[in-house]
């Protein structure tokens, strides 16, 4: 039997993926073990971070995972999230904070759209906010669903949120299981790149890994555009790398341990109160082919 | 010269235009009428959610037959909400420096990369 003991704090910032990435390493050579994940030691979770943890236990299916002391606190956000590792046992969500776990299948991106639409964006927890930030929210996760699904190469992303009233912040942590942001790099050009520079080259304005017809490389730029603009911030851990911007700011890093897929974190701040509308009117006749 | 209009919503089925697929779907049946030299006008009347990865299948994937001139004259849009405009104008700019680009893609991954 293997025994993992998770960290006192698992957060969404670099540390947190790392922890995880760690957890992915010592469970990634297992098959058909009994795998003790021990939360002895853990006093914080971010909720969103479960979709981490569940691509994470998904990815070695053949084991027998047992959370074990999990603290009453955790257990009952782990619940409110309807965490699949509880075969659907849930709480109810009395402080209205988390959104729902969901495994979806690449394949259905409408069902993940109606998840959206129903777990998220009219969240009663969450306070009023504008048609078209909810709006660009949603277009945002569903262009990081999507970029899963074209580059990841796999069959499953997983989802979780957790909204912090006092902060005024939404976390949405969007994990897959496939080929991480480095392999494509490294395909693509046929250099020897380390993973925080493919995660740079990947986010930045036109680029892309895509080689047939369908352009690409536009979903990260507007991504980013709109976080800056809404004070909010993205994450991306994948392979050995680690990347964040906030506010007009990017920085990378090293991933102290390999994740063998990619963990995108979109914090979004709901208070917002920008309109988002263009200076300038366009017509319809103001697109040109 | 013959028009046809396409309504989105009834294209992809609902309010939400996300999906590769449905690009896919859109971008075959604009080659078709284009094929014909019927002049087509896209109606994004009551499209809620539009995001990059429907468009460029359906629309940044024309500029890998077509070229500006030809899609002016042969297709419009109509019924774009304010927001969806600029996402429209950035995917048919990308599409034409990407179908560009193909043909300079070491240089620009040597420039990118160097010997790294």
């Amino acid at each position: 039997m293997l025994t993992i003991q998770l960290p006192y704090r698992i957060g969404s910032d670099q540390q947190g993926f790392a922890s995880l990435a760690n957890v992915y390493q010592q469970v990634k050579p297992c098959q058909f073990e009994k795998i003790q994940l021990d939360f002895q030691n853990t006093t914080w979770f971010d909720a969103n971070m479960l979709a981490m943890l569940g691509a994470i236990m998904e990815s070695a299916w053949t084991n027998d995972f047992d959370i074990v002391n999990l603290g009453l606190e955790q257990e009952k956000i782990f619940k409110k999230t309807h965490y699949s590792y509880f075969g659907g046992e849930s709480l109810p969500d009395s402080y209205q904070t988390t959104v729902e776990y969901r495994k979806s299948k690449v394949s259905e991106i409408g069902s993940f759209e109606k998840y959206l639409e129903k777990k998220l964006l009219v969240h009663p927890g969450l306070p009023n906010m504008s048609a078209l930030l909810r709006k660009k929210i949603k277009e945002s996760i569903l262009e990081i669903f999507n970029n899963a699904k074209m580059h990841g190469n796999c069959e499953f992303v997983f989802s979780c949120g957790q909204y912090y009233p006092r902060k005024g912040r939404l976390d949405f942590t969007i994990v897959d299981i496939g080929n991480t942001i480095h392999k494509n790099v490294q395909d693509y050009s046929g250099r020897k790149v380390s993973g925080k520079r493919a995660i740079e080259w990947a986010v930045s304005e036109r680029t892309t890994t895509r080689k047939g017809n369908i352009p690409g490389g536009l979903g990260f730029t507007l991504i980013r555009d709109f976080l800056c603009k809404n004070k909010g911030k993205i994450q991306i851990a994948s392979a050995d790398g680690y990347w964040y911007e906030k506010e007009y700011t990017s920085h990378s890093e090293d991933l102290s341990d390999f994740f063998g897929g990619t963990a995108v974190n979109l914090e979004f701040n709901v208070n917002d109160q920008c309109s988002y509308c263009l200076t300038s009117e366009m017509e319809d006749t103001d697109i040109l082919f | 010269m013959e028009r046809k209009i396409i309504n989105i919503f009834d294209v992809v089925g609902g309010k939400a235009a996300v999906s590769t697929e449905d690009g896919e779907r859109l971008f075959e049946t604009i080659i078709a009428f284009l094929e014909k030299d019927v002049k087509v006008v896209l109606d994004f009347v009551n499209i809620e959610t539009l995001i990059t990865t429907f468009l460029n299948a359906a629309i940044g994937q024309l500029y890998s037959k077509y070229d500006s001139p030809f899609l002016r004259e042969h297709l419009s849009v109509r019924g774009l909400q304010p927001e969806d405009k600029e996402r429209m104008v950035r995917t048919i700019e990308r599409a034409k420096e990407y179908f560009k680009d193909k043909d300079n893609l070491e240089k620009d991954i040597r420039e990118a990369f160097g010997d790294e």
